[in-house]
């Protein structure tokens, strides 16, 4: 008889068992080692055996250093954290990178997982459809099988003088050089084939690869500027930008979607065509004259950032902020060259302008265009300058003590780009950064009364030579012979030391050249086109001695970067420019479509908001600024119909910071054309400008208002400081008790305390002003980490600012100003200073 | 849980005498390095340390030592070893080892040479590292130009003092051995 007590069948493992353990506790560390049959045959001793097998102990002992660094993983991909992981954990070997794809397999092999293939989108199907077709599934697999036999069988015995013959019909023939009469545009190389259908209407940063695997970029189909640039990286960076900018480490950009225009002449003649661009006008510097700082730019020892303006406009308006950089003057040649670097969304303009004006010159100056010839790369923050000294290693050469490449290593412990001068240049030929590859870090000398006298007597000035990136010769050179990586993983390999390469005489030596700019503390290095990429990724994998690696940083960042400066952004916060007001069009669509994806029950509705006061409604687009609600006559509703095209002509013009001061002191006449300035927003108390914000005045017209609002503002005696006091700490443990009773007793004494100011909640909170004190528009703002609390950027029209009853200046009490989001009803009062 | 600590110690075997069978004329660099013959494996090695210990120390030592000995690494071709032995005793590992003359199985004569002591493996592996880059960066000048640059510097060191004084003693070879001095 059956057993009774066991009536119930012993179920088994439902899992079977796995050969390795599933999660280690301790990871296994098995250093592989070679025994002494294997290591030195035929038993003889000889020193080519033993230096191999010393070797062979290097790498194994290497290996397991790394291994074990790296924890034992438990699959194919390893438990990263979360800024280095690539992609999600699959068990499927076929979704995982190629490389770990072997081991993947072999892994599922041991432990018995199954690996099915991905039915998910063939004609298969699944379940009751997969039953059905069973049979047709098996003998449509045959017909495959027969079909690719059939084809290795042809292609063995096929004739290869066919598909010659096709290849050279393919071959482009070369077009007849014919002087051309109106310089081109250029076209971006021809990518591999591969990448080339999305490539169609958009261009590829040389690090676009890189770049996707670790930031979001912009759509396929919408690209910004026809680039597609790396808009934030996966991983919040935030604060970590802020305090890598500003703090330690370095951050890196890459700018090759900053456009350059080549310029070749007389020197005359490159100097009439900037001039009559009105390169500079605004500066506070004048770049034409014969002495300091100006004639070290000539002489192509410096770079000089400014503003173009357009021609025979009275007053000015600006085009666009642009770089120009010449080139030192060659020893015999009469014919000087210049770079001059703009942002993409103004180059049209710049360029229809400059190839205008150029014709003009006597003798005419030569324009190309050269923006896929030409890539760049920007880097900010202390650790740039160790980072650049360790990547960019001059190609050997024997140069004076004094020249660039001499002095290059000893600015490795730069921290600052500020103790350089103003807009420095360094150009000379590097080597190939992989060949150098993993970087160590640069060695930082101790003695800095070197590096003093070298800041103080910048002996570049002198030694400079001509660059050679201004040639397309020594561009196009420094691209084709750059060796492929194969060649030079076979030499690292070949040394087995743990030092670099020898260097080569075929090794390429790269044209580059690198400038400062001080207003935004960077470091620019612009290399050829091909040659970014091998430079980029030596960047991000240099250890920092502080700690980590550079981090890299998309269109966000750099924005941040400038606003936590408080620094307008071309073209962002730029709109009396064409290109920033063809920026601001395009972002109201884009806001506009945030706001129209949401469901009516979930977003703010515009008409209904109720400003106090019997106002209705958001004054204007509540996703745009309307800059043209600003214009001195301008008609109560802005003009409906807009053109089609996507060029728009603003009608103001900017005003630069040390004019906007100067007639804000002492208003001289009325100007005629509308003025903007730039300013910088604080907020007092608790508020949060944010993007479109609308900016008022105090109110004109209603004394009573106006006084409620002059009554938020915080006193120089108030304590607070305008946050309520409940969110204070409270301090004081360290007061003594008698003292104590004292405050107490006179604070039971005094008379009651005035009411503290009133917050939003309240009734008694002042209402927003009327649309006639509206003086401005925020263009970005956001909490700026540099000073502690939020902050803006915003641009005001200037006659409205002025226009103040009484024709007495601006006062202190006449830069406050109140700031209201679009879509809020509440008001939060503000300061404002010009930038 | 206390966390127990160890010490690694980084062991090379050195063959000063060249065995019989050898025919070419090897650099004295490359005989002190020598193979250890295959059949003296990682478990031989635990098996000589225990019993040495043992040996010296008695039953106290092999108490303390044996139950947290382990070879981590034994590389038999170029003779190297990383032993981990408790932090406390590494001492007694380390007088064990400097008493060995003679592998067991194999009957060669061998000195245990002890390069370095560490708390962490991967300290001990660096130092492997490194004592390997400079051996084979020493045979790598003795290959391209016959001779190696460390002794024949010490040669060269050792000349000129000689030659500054010559007032040194000669030493007799063999007229006097410890077993006869009583």
């Amino acid at each position: 008889m059956a057993d009774a007590s066991k009536k119930r069948k012993q179920t088994s493992d439902s899992a079977p068992r796995a050969k390795r353990a599933r999660f280690p506790q301790k990871p296994a560390h098995n250093i592989p080692t070679i025994s002494t049959r294997n290591a030195y045959p035929n038993g003889e001793v000889n020193v080519k055996n033993f230096l191999k097998s010393h070797e062979n102990e290097i790498k194994s002992l290497e290996g397991a250093m790394i291994a074990a660094k790296k924890g034992l993983s438990r699959r194919a991909f390893q438990d990263v954290p979360r800024e280095l992981r690539r992609r999600t954990a699959s068990h499927n070997p076929n979704r995982v990178p190629k490389r770990l794809r072997r081991r993947a397999r072999q892994e599922a092999k041991e432990d018995n997982t199954p690996i099915t293939r991905g039915t998910s989108g063939s004609g298969i199907g699944k379940g009751k459809k997969k039953y059905l077709r069973k049979e047709g599934i098996e003998k449509s697999k045959q017909v495959w099988k027969q079909r690719e036999q059939k084809k290795a069988e042809e292609k063995g015995s096929e004739q290869t003088g066919t598909e010659q013959g096709t290849r050279e019909a393919f071959k482009a023939v070369p077009k007849p050089k014919t002087k051309p009469r109106f310089p081109s545009l250029a076209t971006p190389a021809t990518p591999p084939s591969r990448f080339r259908r999305r490539q169609r209407d958009k261009t590829w940063l040389p690090t676009h690869i890189w770049h996707t695997k670790r930031a979001r970029m912009t759509e396929p189909k919408d690209p910004l500027w026809r680039f597609a640039i790396p808009l934030a990286p996966v991983v919040k960076a935030y604060r970590l930008t802020h305090r890598t900018a500003a703090q330690r480490g370095a951050i890196a950009w890459d700018m090759s979607y900053m456009s350059t225009i080549g310029l070749e002449g007389v020197e005359d003649s490159i100097v009439g065509l900037l001039r009559g661009l009105r390169f500079g006008a605004e500066d506070a510097e004048d770049p034409w004259q014969r002495r300091g700082k100006a004639k070290k730019w000539r002489q192509g020892t410096r770079a000089w950032e400014g503003w173009l303006h357009e021609r025979d406009t009275r007053p000015l308006k600006r085009i666009a902020h642009v770089t120009v950089i010449w080139c030192a003057p060659e020893v015999d040649g009469k014919k000087r060259r210049a770079f001059a670097r703009v942002h993409p969304s103004a180059f049209l303009q710049v360029w229809n302008e400059v190839v205008r004006i150029s014709k003009v010159q006597k003798p005419a100056v030569i324009v190309e265009d050269l923006r896929f010839e030409v890539g760049s790369i920007e880097i900010m923050g202390p650790a740039a300058a160790e980072t650049l000294c360790s990547i960019l290693h001059p190609s050997p050469s024997d140069a004076a003590p004094d020249a660039p490449q001499s002095l290059w290593s000893t600015l490795a412990s730069v921290t600052d780009p500020g103790v350089l001068p103003a807009g420095a240049l360094l150009a000379f030929d590097i080597s190939d950064p992989r060949l150098r590859d993993p970087p160590t870090p640069s060695t930082i000398h101790q003695d800095p009364s070197s590096l003093i006298e070298t800041l103080a007597a910048w002996p570049i000035d002198s030694t400079q030579a001509s660059s050679s990136i201004f040639s397309r010769t020594a561009r196009l050179t420094g691209q084709r012979t750059l060796p492929s990586q194969k060649s030079i993983n076979r030499r690292q390999s070949a040394n087995t030391l743990g030092r670099y390469p020898e260097p080569r005489p075929t090794d390429p030596s790269i044209p580059m050249l690198i400038y400062v700019s001080r207003e935004s503390k960077s470091w620019t290095v612009l290399l050829p086109w091909k040659c970014v990429m091998p430079v980029w990724r030596g960047i991000m994998r240099y250890p920092v001695s502080t700690g980590g690696n550079p981090r890299f940083g998309g269109l966000k960042e750099r924005r941040q970067v400038t606003f936590e400066r408080s620094v307008p952004s071309f073209p962002h916060d730029c709109p009396a420019t064409d290109a920033g007001s063809s920026w601001e069009l395009k972002q109201q669509d884009v806001r506009k479509h945030e706001w129209t994806k949401r469901p009516k029950g979930k977003r703010i509705e515009w008409s209904t908001i109720d400003l106090g006061n019997g106002r209705k409604g958001e004054i204007g687009d509540p996703w745009a600024c309307e800059w043209a609600r600003l214009l001195p006559n301008a008609p109560a509703e802005p003009t409906a119909a807009q053109d089609e095209s996507e060029k728009v002509v603003t009608p103001f013009r900017q005003l630069s910071s040390a004019q906007a001061t100067k007639l804000l002191q002492d208003p001289a006449i009325e100007p005629e054309v509308p003025y903007l300035f730039t300013v910088k927003i604080i907020v007092v108390g608790r508020g949060y400008p944010v993007d479109c914000s609308r900016v008022y005045r105090l109110p004109t017209n209603n004394p009573e208002l106006r006084n409620k609002w002059l009554s938020l503002v915080p006193g120089p005696k108030s304590k607070t400081n305008g946050v309520p006091r409940r969110q204070q700490t409270r301090s004081g443990d360290d007061v003594s008790e008698h003292l104590r009773r004292r405050e107490l007793a006179s604070s039971l004494l005094e008379p009651p305390a005035p009411k503290d100011a009133p917050t939003p909640a309240e009734d008694d909170y002042p209402l927003v002003p009327d649309e006639e004190d509206l003086i401005g528009f925020v263009t970005t703002g956001n909490y700026n980490l540099a000073e502690g609390m939020p902050t803006a950027v915003a641009n005001l029209a200037l006659h409205r600012v002025l226009c103040i009853p009484g024709d007495k200046a601006v006062q202190k009490e006449d830069r406050i100003c109140i700031v209201r989001e679009p879509g809020r009803t509440v008001g939060r009062l503000a300061t404002w200073e010009v930038v | 849980m206390v966390r127990v600590k160890f010490r690694y110690l980084v062991v090379n075997f050195l063959y000063p005498e060249p065995s019989s069978k050898s025919r070419t004329d090897l650099p004295d660099l490359v005989q002190i390095h020598s193979p250890t013959p295959d059949a003296f494996n990682a478990g031989a090695l635990v098996r000589l340390i225990r019993d040495a210990v043992e040996d010296l120390y008695g039953d106290y030592g092999s108490g303390m030592v044996s139950s947290s000995l382990k070879v981590n690494y034994y590389s038999p071709s170029t003779s190297t070893a990383i032993i981990r032995c408790p932090r406390d005793h590494y001492e007694m590992v380390w007088a064990a080892l400097t008493y060995v003359t003679r592998l067991p199985k194999v009957d060669v004569p061998v000195v245990c040479r002890v390069l370095r002591v560490s708390g962490t493996i991967r300290k001990a592996e660096e130092e492997v590292i490194r004592r390997s880059q400079n051996i084979v960066k020493r045979a790598k000048a003795w290959e391209g130009r016959g001779a190696d640059p460390m002794l024949s510097s010490v040669e060269k060191n050792v000349e000129k003092e000689r030659k500054r004084e010559d007032v040194l003693a000669a030493v007799d070879q063999g007229e006097e051995s410890e077993e006869m001095s009583e």
